[in-house]
């Protein structure tokens, strides 16, 4: 309250004189403008104060039904309602079900007077006779003295009257609830008084509270739905987790079942192609010959979809040492030498004088260059060339493998180290049946290092395919 | 007819409804009206002791108009309003109305 009230009527106390009436009236004048302003400020802290119970209630609670009956408990407090009513739009049903009421015991046995449970009570969205579905469509407020106009056709007049002379009901007002053009529903208020009986505070705080509603209802219904959908979620995630356990044991499993006795037939026509057996044409030789190479193929594929399992379940062990990567390279130049002078094809390997040590599993590492070498012979046509190099790029050594074989065409570039992905036919061909799983096993093992895999490519000049390891210094 | 005690009741709502506009002078120019006597520690209480309550309650209500103006004839009448008392209109003080 502002000082001046008090000095102003001391002033009066002290100066009943007519000669001060100019300035008595002067002063009166004033406190009246001051006093209009208090009121003006009382309504509007009133306003705010019952917005900031609403607004602390919903964004401390969860749920819409929880909101929603915080919502009715608080505007009825508040604006001593006789009671209020939030209705809900259930777009699936299409129908407006009561979301929340004002729990009274009055309100609560008046409105058995329905019939049937309050949650069980549905509205068409159809149902023009019912004012609330009119109060929607038409997107403006509705005022009634009779609350059959509201239950229709949920009870009838009967109930109505009842309802209304336990709880004093005699008038509703009825508020659309949108947001962003989405009807909610309505907030019901019934008032135990005409709406020109209404206080000029409690018109404006109700102006005030129609938005605040609408948008506590919405985030509410946004985190039900938010919520549920994290549930579904954490639901499909964990039958996705399972499924992938599962596949990754078959996988093993079905991997060594299947291991074991293609081992055994390999063995036997190993011995059998040896003489261990007895001597065999050369018919026989020829068809067991094929039968080795299949079954090697075969045992080859299985232990790749074996590293695949162990790969995919994280039970890779990476057993690292530090090692010279020129060492190793030069060691693997002199077994690829030998094959790739049967193919007619020119190797060699282009590296400075020292490259720091790596700390790296060098068996995995091995199996990359060779991997990769392999493929540069297998794409490479005779008299072609296959060149690996090996340099320091800051603290990563790179190494390529780089052929002047078919090249790869620019479509399929994106299906290099995929799962099971396979190339143009003409270069599946010469492949082989590859499985589509090397690439992607050797990145893996690349990556697991810390490094990374990549490949270019021009269709008819060639391929450089190259990986990098960091250097043991930089680990 | 209304009852000395729904007349206590409106006073009681005015006097508090004063109170949010000009805090403490509303109970201060209350207790000057001949036969009322308010305080409000802890809460606000209120006695009439007159013969004429209506005629108490219209005193308390000009008191407030004298200082304020006619805007406070406005909140007295919304107090009116806001309080669930059961008052037929015949009943409203004529200032009131």
């Amino acid at each position: 309250m502002p000082k001046v009230f008090p000095a102003l009527l001391n002033f009066f106390k002290r100066s009943p004189e007519p000669h001060n009436s100019q300035r008595t009236e002067q002063l009166t004048k004033a406190n009246e403008a001051i006093y209009k302003q208090n009121v003006e400020l009382a309504i509007r802290n009133k306003t705010l104060s019952v917005l900031r119970n609403l607004s602390e209630i919903t964004m401390k609670t969860t749920g819409v039904q929880e909101v929603t009956q915080h919502i009715v408990d608080i505007i009825s407090h508040e604006l001593n309602l006789a009671g209020a009513l939030i209705c809900l739009v259930d777009p699936k049903a299409h129908v407006l079900k009561i979301g929340a009421i004002t729990q009274t015991p009055k309100i609560k046995d008046s409105f058995s007077q329905v019939g049937k449970p309050l949650d069980e009570v549905a509205i068409s969205l159809d149902d023009t006779s019912n004012l609330a579905i009119n109060a929607m469509n038409d997107k403006e407020q509705k005022i009634t003295g009779n609350l059959l106009d509201l239950l229709t056709p949920a009870a009838d007049q009967i109930a109505a009257d009842a309802i209304e002379r336990v709880t004093g009901i005699k008038t509703i007002i009825i508020y659309p609830l949108f947001f962003a053009e989405r009807a909610l529903g309505v907030l019901c208020l019934g008032l135990a008084k005409s709406v020109e009986d209404l206080s000029r505070t409690e018109k404006e705080t109700l102006h005030e509270v129609i938005n605040v509603v609408s948008i506590a209802i919405d985030r509410a219904e946004l985190m039900e739905n938010i919520n549920k959908t994290n549930k579904d979620l954490e639901k499909a995630n964990e039958k996705l987790e399972l499924l992938d356990k599962l596949k990754d044991e078959f996988v093993s499993v079905a991997s060594h079942e299947l291991r074991t006795p293609m081992t055994a037939i390999k063995s036997y026509v190993w011995l059998a192609l040896n003489g261990r057996g007895g001597s065999i044409d050369q018919k026989a030789r020829e068809y067991l010959i094929r039968v080795y190479n299949s079954i090697e193929r075969l045992i080859h594929l299985v232990n790749e979809m074996l590293d695949i399992s162990r790969i995919e379940s994280g039970r890779v062990t990476l057993n690292r040492t530090q090692f010279d990567m020129k060492k190793l390279i030069d060691d693997a130049m002199r077994e690829f030498q030998a094959k790739a002078t049967e193919l007619y094809l020119s190797l060699s390997f282009e590296c400075p004088e020292a490259l720091p040590s790596v700390y790296a599993d060098r068996e995995k590492i091995y199996q990359v260059l060779e991997n990769l070498v392999g493929n540069a012979c297998k794409f490479t046509n005779s008299g072609g060339r296959i060149t690996i190099t090996a340099k320091v790029v800051g603290d990563i050594i790179e190494v390529s493998v780089a052929d002047t074989g078919k090249g790869i065409k620019k479509e399929d570039m994106s299906k290099l180290f995929v799962k099971f992905s396979r190339l143009e036919h003409s270069l599946v061909t010469i492949a082989g049946s590859g499985s589509g799983l090397g690439l992607y096993i050797f990145r893996q093992y690349v990556e697991l290092h810390g490094g990374k895999i990549w490949a270019t490519s021009e269709e008819g000049k060639g391929s450089v395919f190259t990986f990098t390891l960091p250097v043991a210094k930089a680990i | 007819m209304i009852t000395n005690t729904t007349l206590k009741e409106i006073a009681k709502t005015i006097i508090l409804h004063q109170q949010m506009i000009i805090g403490p002078l509303a109970i201060e120019q209350a207790n000057k009206v001949p036969g009322i006597s308010v305080s409000d520690k802890p809460t606000l209480t209120l006695e009439i002791k007159t013969d004429d309550s209506r005629k108490t309650l219209d005193l308390l209500i000009k008191r407030y108009e004298e200082l304020f103006g006619k805007t406070s004839i406005e909140v007295c009448k919304d107090a009116l309003k806001e309080a669930r008392i059961q008052i037929s209109d015949k009943d409203i003080p004529e200032i009131l109305k």
